[in-house]
């Protein structure tokens, strides 16, 4: 048996999820779409119950992706039955949804969520009475102290129905619900769809437009505007039979200082800087640690072995490789993705996106774009799949171009390891400077050349709650693993084929060929140019590809400040690695992959060129 | 005499058709006369071509519109209408100034332009106007302060923005201005959630205070 679990966003429908299925969770994306979806196995009495978690949405007839998604997986993919997560807080605008779910006729269980949450505020949500309205079992929950979960499953399995409630629509609505079931055999909600624009059968579409552009000139209203409000009406009308009345909130808000100008600003650039500044740190630190272990419980045993040099060289190509792999994930990756999973779950990455709104619209974007802003620091490939899901292909070329310029934690652990060990903190700061500085400029110059109107944000504010830390540890663990199991085998190979061309002295007859640029341009040596040339296969092998070419850990023994400092901009700007490429290739086209290679390589050389020219 | 004047043959419609529903049956031509703004003989001459052409009857007691007839005077009675309404409640003329502005422009403005007229008078989703004499304006999101009670009236390009209509925003929602930041961007709770806006977007969200 299979069911879903559908629910506005934050209704707390992944911490129920988590608590029904425990470990062993498969995160897939949906064929053909970026979005994810979180499936789960769980046992019950005997009978097995997978259990899908999709995406929060606020509307089944809406067009973005993920609204597409469940569109498309309740009608292609129907489950037996679906969970219908509320949130009691905000009853009325979730039973919005619900009717909507209750149009598709499956089988259903309602669960009203953060029963606790809503207790607090004084909402009384009388259950059995919306139970009767919906004639399906409704269960009130507290996901956050467990309170109630394990009665979904066996209401899943014995007593699930579809709802009993059907919304009155407009006498026009219902009257060409009708004739386009009697014209083109419609069911109501292909016919609901069809007025909407939304369905495969270009016939019943066409038929459907004319309808809707009668009744739209008869009363100045789109049909979907009718349709939506005579739900929220309906919604309306049951959240005032089975939600009692309530008193107005007083508790202190964290939003009166939160999203004030002041002192909301202050606060997010602390905690964005903090963000940063704790990766740096305790990612430095960490990684040494790793760095130091392995040093003495591999690689002093492995140079100990005196095998042939070739496999010796292959060998310890390997043995890095691991080393720098690991180095950066655990201790860079791992410690953002935690960071930003806790600012994510605690609802205030949203505050950050209202304050931000107006910065962003000097870059050509809106507030909503924050949000790939920021995750690309840890990554820039999930940051780009954010960045497509924005409205119109301007703020996406101009988020594509501006998130690759990011610097991601394989290019926090350049600026770590090759500036602030050799050169100094400052000066490892005064990088993301540099590359702040470039991204505002490159921002505010594609706005004003990019053609396209400004769409703004629509976005609702996540309620401000603890995270749950098994749930930020589950999600930083999914995020990671991208890292883990696509990065590492390509970090792998690129160091063996490195070590063999190294040995083969195919690398020195490259460094010979680009010595003129390196040396007159840049000031580098030219196997430092070579280096910076593997950093496209993955950021971090520039680091450590110098480290291997340049003979010795100790850089600052062999190139001078303004060398390394040189050659960490460079890495930093110059090319998103081919992963980052790949993805923007998949999203965004040909066009922007190109425009935004050859942009960031263009960047990359000038601004060393220029480095090299002002203190070389 | 033949008559050339449409607008003189379309007032005599006009006036036929609000004599019929003020006093039901035929209507006398003295009636009709003393309705049109136009010399005797004038009025006579397009009276007889109305009943050459079919659009009028006439009996022994006065004229009748024929069904053709009546559909052509009820477009332009509501051409005149709409434009009495613009004019006296929008732009705030005087009543009997609107309606003698309105017969002339009811003869020229096309059908096109009196629906869209017509549609922003009434206002999508408001139903009838409430009468506020040319006083009432405008007012977008923007234009209010922190902790003001408000109703949605109006959303422009509702169909670009349809998660509006989603979280609840529609026309004759109430919701309060949670946040207004200096530079314009807010927060709006409806149905007990915070959304947060670009200013372009509020701008084009419409309302008045609730007292």
């Amino acid at each position: 048996m299979r069911c879903a679990l559908i629910g506005n966003p934050s209704v707390g429908k992944s911490l129920i999820f988590n608590q029904l299925t425990g470990l062993g969770v498969e995160v897939s994306n949906y064929p053909g779409t970026t979005v994810e979806l979180m499936q789960g196995k769980l046992c019950h009495q005997g009978s097995t119950l997978q259990v899908v978690d999709l995406p929060g949405i606020y509307s089944m007839d809406g067009d973005s992706a993920e609204e597409e998604l469940v569109r498309t997986y309740l009608l292609a993919e129907t489950p037996d039955a679906v969970i219908a997560v509320l949130d009691a807080t905000r009853m009325e605008r979730n039973l919005y949804l619900l009717l909507q779910l209750a149009e598709y006729g499956i089988p259903m269980v309602v669960v009203i969520n953060m029963i606790d949450e809503a207790a607090q505020q004084g909402i009384i949500i009388d259950s059995r009475r919306l139970s009767s309205v919906l004639g399906a079992p409704v269960i009130e929950t507290a996901a956050s102290l467990g309170k109630n979960i394990g009665e979904i499953v066996p209401a899943v399995l014995s007593s699930a129905r579809p709802a009993a409630i059907a919304v009155p629509y407009t006498p026009q609505i219902e009257a060409a619900i009708r004739s386009l079931g009697k014209l083109y055999g419609a069911t109501r909600l292909q016919a609901l769809h069809a007025l909407q624009g939304i369905g495969t059968s270009s016939d019943l579409i066409e038929g459907a437009r004319t309808i809707a552009g009668e009744i739209e000139s008869l009363n100045h209203m789109s049909a979907h505007q009718i349709i939506g409000a005579n739900r929220h009406l309906c919604a309306h009308r049951i959240a005032a039979d089975v939600v009692g009345a309530q008193e107005p909130d007083r508790r202190f808000s964290a939003d009166r200082l939160l999203t004030k100008a002041f002192p909301g600003i202050p606060i997010l650039a602390v905690v964005l800087l903090s963000m940063l500044l704790t990766v740096f740190i305790a990612g430095s630190f960490l990684e040494e640690l790793i760095v130091d272990i392995f040093t003495v419980l591999v690689i002093e045993p492995f140079q100990a072995l005196s095998l042939p040099p070739l496999a010796t060289a292959l060998g310890m190509a390997v043995i890095l490789a691991i080393v720098a792999g690991l180095g950066i994930a655990f201790p860079f990756v791992l410690i953002f993705y935690l960071l930003l999973s806790i600012v994510e779950d605690t609802g205030y990455l949203t505050r950050a996106a209202f304050l931000a709104d107006r910065l962003m619209h000097g870059l050509g974007l809106h507030g909503g774009a924050i949000i790939p802003m920021v995750m690309a620091f840890g990554c820039n490939v999930p940051a780009v799949m954010a960045a497509s899901q924005l409205r119109t292909v301007r703020e996406r070329t101009i988020a594509a171009f501006l998130v690759t310029m990011v610097p991601c934690s394989a290019r926090t652990v350049i600026i770590t390891g090759i500036v602030a060990a050799f050169v100094g903190l400052w000066a490892a700061l005064s990088i993301y400077l540099i590359v702040l500085v470039l991204i505002v400029i490159t921002g505010v110059f594609l706005a004003r050349n990019i053609p396209g109107g400004q769409y703004g944000m629509i976005l609702e504010m996540a309620p401000l709650r603890m995270p749950d830390p098994l749930l930020v540890l589950k999600k930083s663990w999914g995020r990671i693993q991208e890292f883990l199991f696509i990065a590492m085998p390509l970090l792998l190979a690129g160091s063996v084929v490195l070590g063999a061309l190294d040995y083969y002295g195919v690398v020195d007859a490259f460094s010979l060929i680009v010595a003129p640029v390196s040396e007159g341009f840049l000031g580098l040596p030219a196997y430092v140019t070579t280096a910076l040339l593997f950093g496209i296969l993955r950021k971090e092998m520039a680091f450590e590809t110098l480290a291997v070419l340049s003979g010795t850990a100790d850089l600052g023994s062999v190139l001078t400040g303004v060398q390394l400092y040189t050659f960490a901009v460079i890495s930093v700007l110059f090319v998103p690695c081919i992963s980052t490429i790949a993805v923007i290739l998949r999203q965004m086209g040909m066009r922007v992959t190109l425009a935004v290679s050859a942009y960031t390589i263009t960047l990359g050389f000038l601004i060393g060129g220029l480095i090299h020219f002002i203190a070389g | 005499m033949e008559c050339m004047n449409s607008s003189v043959r379309e007032d005599c419609l006009e006036a036929i058709l609000t004599l019929t529903q003020a006093n039901g049956g035929s209507v006398a031509a003295e009636g009709i006369l003393a309705a049109v703004d136009a010399d005797r003989a004038e009025v006579e001459a397009c009276l007889a071509g109305l009943v050459a052409d079919g659009a009028v009857r006439k009996d022994d007691r006065g004229y009748l519109l024929s069904t053709e007839g009546k559909r052509i005077a009820e477009a332009v009675l509501r051409k005149h209408r709409v434009l009495e309404c613009f004019l006296c409640e929008m732009l705030g003329m005087d009543t009997g100034a609107a309606s003698k502005e309105a017969c002339v422009l009811e003869h020229e403005i096309s059908d096109e332009a009196i629906d869209r007229l017509s549609r922003y008078i009434e206002r999508p989703g408001h139903g009838p106007r409430r009468h506020c004499a040319g006083r009432c304006r405008e007012h977008s999101l923007l234009e209010f302060a922190e902790g003001d009670l408000l109703e949605i009236t109006m959303i422009r390009c509702l169909s670009r923005n349809r998660r509006l209509i989603d979280l609840g925003l529609i026309p004759g929602e109430q919701i309060t201005i949670r946040r207004k930041l200096y530079n314009d961007a807010i927060v709006v709770r409806v149905k007990g959630a915070d959304i947060a806006l670009s200013p372009e977007i509020a701008s084009t969200i419409f309302a008045e205070p609730v007292r």
